[in-house]
């Protein structure tokens, strides 16, 4: 597993593509699909954060969700936006939201081989 | 063209500043404003800023939007503070016909500052990290947050060095700087 994580907006895609040699055919997006399934089928998953996201506001264990993805699919690149920088929401969903969202990007950096920021653009090699 | 980038309060404004009168070896430097003074808040930032630029040899000049007509008028060595004020005073318009969105700005932006780079020997940009809160926002802020994102890499890309601040101390993300 390869994980590539930075802000929103800061170019991930196109450095997962230059950096990895993948094509826009390759990925496909959390906002598009939560399959599991589907996401199997692919090199590389990007918004992540998405899939977490619908996961906890539908009741699904995110966790587990990400573990049997990586199971499948060990090869798989994770494309996620950092979402832990704010103030702490009031909203009680979001919260835990942010957190579970962090708690499975630190489990995806444990086991990965290789893990990117990307920051304008710029990526570096963190683990 | 170096970027400097980090969060609020990182020191990036300051490590600018010295970086700028280190590249500019005594030159002139104009330090390029885009804040508008409009807000109580605003005024204390920008007084704050004028007290410790204070003897450090910068001209100022406030350009809120078409940062590349200042081109002319700069010296050759520019700070120019800050992109995402700069993004917004070019996006969102308060003029006296009302409010007005313009939410494709940023490859223009992106024009101005190559133009103004063009005519300067050392220009230092300073952006803000706004990328990492997870929150979704309204469509004009979510536009807004995207096209400043394009804009930082787009700028980033042709930089000859992106430096990240955090906590005051500088993180080369890419090249070197040498003076």
């Amino acid at each position: 597993m390869t994980v590539i994580t930075g802000g929103v907006c800061q170019g991930k895609k196109d450095f997962a593509k230059a950096e990895l040699g993948i094509s826009d055919f390759d990925i496909v997006s959390g906002k598009k699909t939560y399959d599991v399934k589907t996401i199997c089928g692919y090199k590389a998953v990007s918004d992540y954060e998405y899939i977490i996201r619908h996961n906890l506001e539908n009741g699904i264990d995110a966790m587990s969700e990400f573990k049997s993805l990586v199971m499948t699919n060990p090869e798989i690149v994770i494309i996620a936006s950092e979402v832990g920088c704010g103030i702490i929401p009031v909203d009680e969903s979001e919260n835990t939201f942010r957190e579970e969202a962090g708690r499975i990007m630190c489990m995806a950096a444990r086991d990965a081989d290789a893990v990117y920021k990307v920051v304008c653009g710029i990526g570096k090699k963190i683990k | 063209m170096v970027l400097v980038v980090g969060g609020a309060s990182s020191g990036k404004s300051e490590y600018a500043e010295t970086l700028l009168m280190k590249l500019s070896k005594g030159a002139p430097k104009t330090y390029l404003a885009t804040m508008e003074s409009s807000s109580d808040a605003a005024k204390t930032r920008i007084k704050n800023h004028v007290r410790r630029r204070e003897g450090r040899g910068f001209d100022l000049l406030e350009q809120e939007k078409n940062i590349s007509s200042a081109a002319d008028i700069c010296h050759k060595n520019v700070l120019l503070e800050c992109l995402p004020t700069l993004v917004s005073n070019e996006m969102f318009e308060n003029g006296p016909d009302g409010f007005k969105f313009h939410p494709e700005v940023s490859d223009r932006i992106f024009e101005d500052v190559m133009s103004l780079n063009e005519s300067t020997d050392n220009l230092v940009i300073v952006s803000n990290d706004v990328f990492s809160d997870g929150k979704v926002y309204d469509e004009m802020t979510e536009k807004y947050i995207s096209g400043l994102g394009e804009l930082s890499c787009k700028i980033a890309a042709r930089a000859d060095a992106v430096v990240y601040m955090t906590a005051g101390l500088p993180e080369m993300i890419k090249g070197e700087i040498r003076c």
